[in-house]
């Protein structure tokens, strides 16, 4: 639960499409 | 591998080098005790460690971890997990109100990955056998190779519901990140359901040159980039500065997900 939080709520960013599983960043404004 | 593994683990190192308790008092109040038990050089809980209030030292087999100014590493990450907040000084951490249990395995000439199980294994049995909340522990080193000791000891931490959040690595020789997919990084490439692999971006959201990556074997970006974070005492004032690594994105994540325990109590981790 708190693993997908974190992943679900990645923000996705071109500099890290395809680059990672989320393809985007830590956001943890919804924690 | 001998060189390349040294080189790593010096760099990056990790949940390991912890430090500075004064630092953690005096500036940021970090609440480093896992107990209320004071040393009496009994193992009272019987764990194989005596009087292992602070967590233990698996490098030195002691329960000083801090040892020096040489602990800045550990000491920076642990800031970004947990420094005060809204108290004037220095930094705020991700997670403000936070117990922080140190797990130093690599000293000065590095470690081995037989004392990285032995720390695995420390949080896992604390959480087993005492109801520890322990949420995570946070993995700012890597190096070696693939280690079934290691893969299985995670798997245990994953049977007690503890996260394995660990740094996608700072590239090789050149200092440019490589991809996870095709040159695995221990311990961020294990495919541990538990594990979180970290990879690190600039302020401006770029990824850091310096950091690996790989769409299938990591996970998340998190700041890495030039992050202010509290550094041993120098003297008698507080200390701060900037690194850089994929060693302080992985803390970032390591606090969010104590945050998100925070606010949702009783959730399990994955």
């Amino acid at each position: 639960m708190i693993k997908s939080a974190i992943l679900l709520g990645a923000v996705p960013t071109s500099s890290l499409s395809g680059k990672c599983v989320t393809g985007g960043r830590l956001n943890v404004s919804g924690f | 591998m001998g060189q390349r593994q040294h080189r790593l683990e010096r760099r990056l190192c990790g949940s390991d080098r912890r430090g500075d308790h004064v630092h953690a008092r005096r500036s940021e109040r970090r609440d480093l005790e896992q107990s209320v038990r004071s040393p009496d050089g009994i193992d009272n809980d019987h764990n194989g460690y005596v009087d292992d209030i602070h967590g233990w030292d698996f490098n030195s087999n002691d329960n000083t971890i801090y040892d020096g100014t040489t602990d800045d590493h550990g000491t920076h990450v642990a800031g970004t997990i947990g420094a005060r907040g809204g108290n004037g000084m220095g930094v705020a951490g991700m997670c403000w109100n936070v117990t922080l249990i140190s797990c130093k395995f690599l000293g000065p000439s590095g470690g081995t990955l037989a004392n990285a199980v032995k720390a695995v294994d420390y949080l896992t049995n604390m959480k087993a056998r005492h109801g520890v909340n322990i949420v995570a522990s946070n993995n700012s080193w890597g190096g070696g190779g693939y280690s079934q000791a290691l893969f299985d000891a995670i798997n245990r931490a994953n049977s007690q519901n503890i996260l394995f959040i660990a740094a996608a690595g700072n590239g090789g020789f050149d200092g440019v990140g490589d991809n996870n997919d095709s040159l695995p990084f221990y311990p961020a490439s294990y495919t541990n359901p538990n594990l979180i692999a970290v990879a690190s971006i600039t302020s401006s959201g770029a990824k850091s040159s310096f950091s690996n990556y790989g769409f299938n074997s990591v996970d998340i970006g998190a700041p890495g980039s030039s992050i202010l974070s509290t550094v041993p005492y120098n003297g008698s004032n507080p200390s701060y500065a900037y690194y850089s690594g994929t060693s302080m994105a992985t803390p970032h994540v390591t606090g969010g997900a104590a945050l998100y325990a925070a606010t949702h109590p009783g959730r399990p981790p994955r």
